[in-house]
């Protein structure tokens, strides 16, 4: 009996040795799909010739998703903010973070904007009533994001009316057709809209960055190792090439660096649906 | 040829398959290319559907003065915010028209740069002229226009309207359509039908944002081809193809055409078998309005139709081939007949090529359908010259009417009514000759319908001509027959009459004839052999002089004696060989003549000669005696006369003088005769020593000494040298020595003395012939030239004996030769003797 389930575990192991050779990624939903494949296969098309795997994009369409495929062992490497991966590693204990990515200034920390379209008619007194827009309830820039900018103006999500739309440049156009008075997303992406009348109002706290998350259960720790020095060693020239998120270059990052997440009390409170 | 005819068939078996199998091809493809056009069609449909959106669009929504002054305004650089608020007011329409399958809303600044992208609406603010033709016309031609292009987010069939407020270009707008938009339209209206489109590498690396490019991978169906999303995980991507598509998809990879067909940018459908199925491929180019190829909208779908062509293609081949063989067996079977016939015909134009008479072939009008060799050799008119013609106006001469008056023609009266006709003609050859000629006329039908004739002729010109001449011949050879009859008669009569004896004996001996004279003397033995009949001998005679003449053609001639009475006679048998006028031995003469008397007067001749010799010998003798018994005695007188003129002659008075001097002188004259008579006498006794002698040398040596004895003559003697000849030195050089002595005598009192000594060689011996231009002499005194003591009337006045000459004539004569002359008087003589050389 014992030989059987031995042998039962080499084949399984097997099993995974041989899925793990195509590694399935999951991009963020921060932006359209297009925009998200775009950005992603040059870096992925690198890390796959440095790794001699096949690498195929798993798009989900919210975080939720991602974090239940990872849980379920159907991705093998994602790209998760914060407030995802505090999420998912609370329950999945074998995500591990590789590497986060700098941000367009430099470092690896990035903030959420409240963003309006009319920066006079949404000041800190009116906050009250405002229809806002959220990405997702899993999205760090999202509840979690938003109601830390909130508090700063002296408001609160709850005593305006908030939605969630997805991603986030639904909520920054969201605003710009004006359908919302003020969006939660990520500063940089609000910034992208300023052409369309979209004004950063005020912004959170900085984050740690949105990292590379590997499953160990299907990417072992060799293979792991090697995809942050391959991150770690690219060339400029080639990281020029990656997208626009992408290409600002990696650090080394460790799950004690989201202990700042951890001890936020609105981590565990989120709020799965709007208010309206 | 059958050979050949195989060949043939085969050629024309394989060329009926290429045709059958082109023209099956040529079908397969026009149905094919009812496939591509049916793509087409629906493609065209789908496409201006959108567009009849858009123009709704335009029209409803965009073209409102509140939509256009804010897009004056935000163009124009005038509100900051317009482009925020033209975002806001065509959400709602952005949003209808996503609904309706168009993806993308996007307004352009006049000159070029990208104003507000509904599909990305985080990008703005770009050259789109470079990559974007249908902007750039719509811009600077300011007319809508349409096409597929390849933008920098993505390809997309792109409508394009100029804006205006007024008259005032503001720009452009345009909508985009994807490919799963205008898919889904087309399998709407052919839903049996699934698509693909496919992108030029160039062009896609040309004209996308950097960062859009990953979103592209290698077509399935060609290198230089991308594929939009290979992966389909893109929500606009368009449904997947099916296994069966993508199994297909693998096999055109392989496929040349397809191969070669995607560069070219030229729409081309295929048919192709998969897996026990035939599809219909079709591949429809879609190009940019400036007609440059982009990419391929690629139709599949299964084309039953291809199974039932290619059935009955294999079908029509199967029949064809069986049709086209049959015919190759019924033509084998003809050929052969056909080669009969023409090796009956080629036996039959070689007999009527070899035979010497002339044959034409006639129809029913006289002209002339073929002719042979001898036609021609006969008449002189070509084969191509005749052929054709009326013959009759060409060759038949009718002798007492005119040469063209075809009435009452015999030939062409036998073929136009079909009869036989066989008889003598005239024909008149090219060269106007009237030959006769033997013609034969024979009627041909062509089964029971009389269609023409063959006449053949042979010229008997040269027979009758032969036939008159052997007549005359007959006529002359009975004439010479009489004539020869006559001669025989004449000729045996002669024979009969002749003294002598005259039998005529066969190459056997066996005689044939004898005269009279010969049976009177032998009796008649005709028939017998002439030694059995004539000798009674049982052989032929070992002498036998008639048989000489047999074996050498020559006359015999023997004397033989016989005593046919009791009497000896003797014959003269001449013995002729008779040969026929080739040559031929045919028989032999013998003549006997009695020639008895005759022998008997030469006995009595011969018996008189030598009494005479024998006189002649004691004359000389005598004569020689006498000689020397007088020289003896006028040596005394000479002696005691010149004695007594030594002793006493200045006593002796003048008469006893002149007495005692011609005593003297007499004296040495009678010496000098008695010298020359004994050297004449010497001549005849003496015996010979025959050696050769060098006449020149011994003719110079002579003349030397005659040139010493008169110097103060001027003579011109030429001597021919090496005259050789054989004889007695002495005499030869007594010989010379008078004929040289004679000619430097006779020339004397000439001016120019000429002697010359020459020789020829006749007959074996030397000819010596010595020449002057002296005195000469008549030559009707030639005979008495050589009597000794006898001179001529011409040669008195000259001093000389009379015995010179005859001395030369004995020593010429002793050595076997002859001596002759001959001269002109007053001009000089030759004197000729011959020697053995």
């Amino acid at each position: 009996m014992r030989k059987i389930v031995f042998f039962l575990m080499i084949a399984m192991a097997g099993a995974f040795q041989v899925s793990a050779e195509t590694l399935k990624f999951s991009p963020l939903p921060m932006e359209s799909p297009n925009t998200v494949a775009s950005q992603w296969r040059p870096l992925l098309d690198y890390l796959a010739l440095e790794l001699g795997v096949t690498i195929e994009i798993d798009y989900s369409e919210s975080n939720e998703q991602i974090i239940d495929k990872f849980k379920a062992g159907k991705i093998d490497l994602a790209y998760l903010g914060p407030l995802p991966y505090v999420t998912l590693k609370k329950t999945f204990s074998a995500a591990q973070p590789v590497v986060v990515f700098n941000e367009k200034n430099g470092g690896p920390f990035y903030t959420c904007a409240l963003a309006v379209l009319d920066e006079s008619a949404f000041n800190a007194k009116s906050i009250k009533n405002r229809t806002i827009a959220l990405t997702q309830p899993m999205s760090t820039c999202g509840y979690f994001g938003t109601q830390e900018i909130l508090h700063k103006l002296g408001s609160s999500l709850e005593v305006n009316r908030y939605r969630y739309l997805g991603q986030h440049d639904e909520v920054a156009l969201g605003v710009v057709r004006g359908e919302f008075d003020a969006g939660g997303l990520k500063t940089a992406i609000a910034r992208k809209y300023a052409h369309l009348g979209l004004i950063v109002k005020a912004e959170s706290s900085p984050m740690p960055g949105l990292a590379l998350v590997a499953n160990i259960n299907r990417v072992s720790a060799e293979r792991i190792g090697k995809i942050r020095n391959a991150l770690l060693a690219v060339k400029e020239e080639m990281r020029q090439k990656w997208g626009e998120n992408l290409r600002n270059g990696v650090v080394p990052i460790k799950d004690s660096d989201y202990d700042v997440m951890r001890n936020l009390p609105t981590v565990d409170h989120i709020p799965t649906q709007g208010n309206f | 040829m059958r050979l050949a005819c195989a060949m043939f068939f085969f050629g024309i078996w394989l060329l009926s398959l290429a045709l059958i199998y082109r023209h099956g091809e040529g079908v397969q493809k026009e149905r094919l290319n009812d496939n591509g056009h049916v793509l087409s069609v629906i493609y065209q449909a789908s496409v201006n559907m959108y567009a009849l959106s858009t123009e709704i669009l335009i029209k409803d929504v965009i073209q409102k003065n509140e939509v256009i002054e804010t897009i004056a305004n935000g163009v124009l650089g005038k509100d900051e915010k317009a482009r925020g608020a033209l975002y806001r007011m065509l959400a709602p329409a952005y949003e209808h028209l996503k609904q309706q399958g168009v993806n993308q809303l996007h307004f352009h600044t006049a000159d070029g740069y990208s104003y507000l992208r509904f599909h990305a609406p985080d990008k703005f603010g770009d050259p789109l002229f470079d990559t974007r033709p249908t902007i750039r016309l719509a811009n600077t031609q300011k007319r809508s226009t349409f096409g597929f292009e390849v933008g920098k987010v993505a390809s997309g069939f792109r409508y394009v309207y100029p804006l205006f407020r007024g008259k005032q270009h503001l720009g452009s707008v345009e909508t985009g359509v994807t490919f799963r938009s205008i898919s889904q339209s087309m399998a709407k209206v052919a839903p049996d039908r699934e698509y693909l489109l496919i992108l030029r590498k160039d062009v896609v690396n040309r004209s996308l944002f950097p960062e859009q490019r990953p979103l592209y991978g290698v077509s399935p169906l060609h290198d230089s081809f991308l594929l939009e999303d290979p992966e389909l995980k893109l929500p606009s991507s368009p449904q997947p193809l099916s296994e069966r598509v993508q199994a297909l998809n693998a096999r055109l990879r392989e496929d040349p055409r397809v191969q070669n067909g995607l560069p070219a940018g030229k729409p081309f459908s295929l048919g192709i078998n998969n897996d026990d199925s035939y599809w219909a491929v079709s591949f429809m180019p879609v190009n940019n309005p400036f007609g440059e190829n982009l990419a391929y909208i690629v139709s599949y779908t299964q084309a039953p139709f291809l199974a039932d062509l290619r059935r009955e293609l294999w079908w029509t081949l199967f029949l064809a081939s069986l049709a086209l063989w049959s015919l190759f067996l019924i033509t084998l079977r003809l050929l052969n007949s056909h080669v009969k016939l023409l090796e009956e015909k080629q036996r039959l134009v070689v007999i009527t090529d070899i035979i010497t008479d002339g044959i034409c072939l006639m129809d029913l009008q006289g002209k002339i359908i073929e002719t042979n060799p001898a036609f021609s050799k006969i008449l002189g008119y070509s084969r191509d010259e005749i052929i054709g013609e009326i013959g009759h106006n060409f060759f038949h001469y009718h002798e007492d009417k005119t040469f063209f008056q075809d009435q009452g023609c015999p030939i062409l009266s036998a073929i136009k009514n079909g009869r036989i006709y066989s008889g003598e003609e005239l024909f008149k050859t090219k060269e106007g000759r009237i030959i006769t000629v033997e013609v034969t006329c024979n009627p041909l039908s062509k089964e029971t319908d009389l269609n023409g004739a063959l006449v053949a002729f042979r010229d008997v010109t040269v027979r009758n001509n032969n036939q008159n001449a052997l007549e005359k011949a007959n006529h002359a050879m009975a004439m010479a027959i009489e004539q020869a009859n006559f001669e025989r008669e004449k000729t045996l009569s002669i024979l009969e009459t002749m003294a002598d004896g005259i039998s005529i004996q066969d190459p056997e001996l066996r005689v044939i004839y004898q005269n009279a004279a010969h049976r009177n003397r032998l009796g008649e033995h005709l028939g017998e052999l002439c030694y059995q009949a004539y000798q009674k001998r049982p052989d032929v005679c070992p002498d036998c002089h008639l048989v000489q003449s047999f074996a050498d053609g020559q006359v015999h001639i023997r004397e033989t004696t016989a005593s046919p009475a009791g009497e000896l006679r003797h014959f003269q048998i001449v013995s002729t060989p008779l040969f026929d006028s080739s040559g031929k031995l045919i028989a032999g003469i013998e003549s006997v003549r009695d020639i008895t008397e005759r022998i008997r007067a030469e006995e009595i001749l011969r018996h008189k000669t030598s009494e005479l010799e024998q006189a002649n010998f004691e004359l000389e003798a005598f004569n020689y005696s006498l000689s020397h018994d007088l020289r003896s005695h006028l040596a005394r007188i000479t002696l005691a006369g010149e004695s007594l003129q030594e002793l006493e002659g200045d006593s002796l008075g003048e008469r006893s003088k002149y007495s005692l001097e011609t005593i003297l002188g007499s004296c040495q004259k009678m010496e000098d005769l008695i010298a020359t008579m004994l050297t004449l006498a010497h001549i005849s006794r003496q015996e010979l020593e025959l050696q050769d002698i060098n006449l020149s040398i011994l003719a110079e040596d002579i003349c030397s000494e005659f040139i010493k004895a008169e110097p103060e003559r001027m003579l011109n003697i030429k001597i021919s040298p090496e005259i050789h000849v054989n004889g007695d030195t002495h005499m030869i050089r007594v010989a010379l020595q008078n004929l040289l002595g004679n000619a430097c005598k006779y020339t004397r009192g000439k001016e120019n003395a000429l002697i010359s000594v020459s020789a020829s060689r006749q007959d074996g011996r030397m000819v010596v012939a010595i020449a002057d231009n002296g005195a000469g002499f008549d030559m009707a005194e030639a005979e008495k030239l050589f009597r000794p003591f006898h001179r001529l009337s011409s040669s008195r006045k000259f001093p000389g004996f009379g015995i010179g000459l005859a001395t030369v004539e004995r020593i010429i004569k002793r050595h076997g030769g002859e001596i002759w002359a001959e001269a002109v008087p007053g001009e000089g003589a030759t004197f000729y003797f011959t020697l053995p050389g």
